[in-house]
């Protein structure tokens, strides 16, 4: 092979890959982008050479390419690993842990709620034409004693027959 | 619900499509035509009128004579199907409907009357007044005796229309008997089935109330709805003691029995009955202790089996009639 048939070889593969960039410059919808990047890939593998070598490097002299990386991979070892985020340290005044008081009265049950019913409160000094206004206060009204829920009865079986002498 | 009067008692029928009431109808009508004693021509009459000699008699017939001998050697003859001629001297020669010599006795003369002491068990080898020609369909009663099947004939029909329509493929169902009940399957509405136990004197009132699922069967014998006076003035009833041929007179008034088959509860409630509750729990707690049984004594006081939730998903019984 002499250096005429390698220049015409690097032209076409050159020509070959710069049709299909450009090609792929005029896709924005990704699937298409990706029919463009398997076409780029085919012309690759026909041309064992070119495996080797870095075709964007090659082309970045003279043409502009689009930032989009062609293919990533599932991991890169480039990339920095993620680190825990470093603890992050308290005031001393903070780190302190809640001192439980000791001396706490004892629980007290709880109180059953009041409920107050309307009553009707008779004049202590009435005068002998006045007509006093109905005055109302309210007393506490006694909790009956946890009342059982009240749940609707079932209906009645019913009897079909009776068995007797005949 | 459905009911009609046949067999000279009133039948009920619940839990059926009108198709199968009909062909339980159809079924209790012809069988009503071939086993009554009372008809002249049924198939019962003429064997009763053709001692000696043999009788050709339907499929059907033939079932119910062997199983009524199968009856009265399993219950030791206390189940007897050859008293009619017992009966006839009582004076039930006719339909009961038809007796002119029914009495109205009150509570405290039947209760009175459930004192005599009882008799043992039988035990005697039983002999057999029938012979059976299967391959000819023929059967010949002897000279000495005469076919009663009133204590069996209702309750065998009413499981004979239960197996019937099983195989049809009927999944649930109520046939009542005059009393004598055969329930399988669940109630369409409630599912249980509610079945009363009467009150042996008060009419419309229940000493108990069960509520019963799937196969269960349920007869009462009692020795109080059915009697009448005899000749000499004497208040029988038509439940009578093989021993002695006469209307029984154990310390029971009343007994129901819970089994899985209306013919054998059927028989027992009949056995119980005459034999009284000293010597007739002991005895069927040996001879069937599947059963289940609801006994009132003469005093009132109500025995049961301890087996009766057995039977019943739910029940209530009283301890005093």
């Amino acid at each position: 092979m002499n250096k005429n048939h390698s220049a015409l070889i690097v032209g076409l593969t050159s020509i070959t890959f710069f049709t299909g960039c450009v090609v792929f410059t005029n896709i924005s919808d990704s699937r298409e982008r990706s029919v463009a990047s398997s076409t780029i890939t085919s012309e690759f593998q026909l041309n064992p050479d070119l495996r080797l070598q870095n075709p964007l490097g090659k082309l970045t002299t003279g043409l502009a390419l689009p930032s989009v990386p062609l293919y990533t991979p599932a991991s890169t070892p480039a990339e920095k690993p993620v680190q825990p985020p470093a603890p992050i340290e308290l005031p001393s005044a903070l780190q302190q842990e809640v001192a439980v008081p000791v001396n706490l009265p004892p629980a007290q049950p709880l109180e059953p709620p009041v409920i107050y019913r309307q009553e009707t409160m008779q004049p202590t000094t009435p005068g002998p034409d006045a007509v006093p206004p109905p005055s109302v206060s309210f007393v506490p009204s006694p909790i009956p004693p946890s009342a059982p829920p009240v749940s609707t009865p079932a209906p009645a079986k019913q009897k079909t027959t009776r068995t007797r002498a005949s | 619900m459905p009911t009609f009067e046949a067999m000279n008692t009133g039948f009920l029928i619940a839990g059926l499509t009108p198709m199968e009431r009909d062909k339980v109808l159809a079924f209790v009508r012809d069988a009503e035509n071939t086993f009554s004693r009372f008809s002249a021509t049924s198939t019962i009459s003429t064997i009763n009128n053709s001692k000696g000699q043999w009788v050709e008699i339907n499929p059907l017939t033939l079932q119910l004579l062997k199983d009524s001998i199968a009856a009265y050697y399993d219950t030791d003859g206390l189940f007897n199907p050859f008293l009619g001629e017992v009966m006839h001297k009582l004076g039930y020669h006719q339909s009961f409907e038809k007796l002119t010599s029914i009495t109205a006795l009150d509570d405290q003369t039947w209760r009175s009357r459930c004192n005599k002491p009882a008799l043992p068990a039988p035990t005697e080898q039983l002999p057999l007044y029938l012979d059976f020609d299967e391959h000819n369909h023929r059967v010949r009663l002897d000279q000495a005796v005469s076919l009663d099947l009133g204590g069996i004939a209702k309750g065998w029909v009413a499981q004979q229309a239960c197996e019937r329509l099983q195989l049809d493929g009927v999944s649930s169902g109520l046939i009542d008997a005059g009393g004598d009940i055969i329930l399988w399957g669940q109630e369409p509405r409630q599912k249980l089935w509610g079945v009363g136990v009467a009150h042996p004197f008060e009419k419309g009132s229940d000493i108990a109330d069960l509520w019963l699922e799937g196969l269960t069967a349920i007869a009462t014998s009692s020795i109080v709805k059915r009697h009448w006076k005899t000749a000499d003035n004497y208040n029988v009833h038509h439940i009578i003691d093989p021993r002695t041929n006469e209307p029984s007179s154990s310390d029971l008034i009343q007994v129901t029995i819970l089994a899985r088959n209306l013919v054998v509860a059927e028989q027992y409630a009949k056995c119980l009955l005459i034999l009284g509750s000293s010597v007739g729990v002991p005895w069927i707690a040996t001879k069937r202790a599947d059963l289940a049984y609801i006994a009132v004594r003469g005093d009132g006081r109500i025995v049961t089996s301890q087996n009766l939730p057995t039977y019943c998903s739910d029940l209530e019984v009283a301890a005093h009639a």
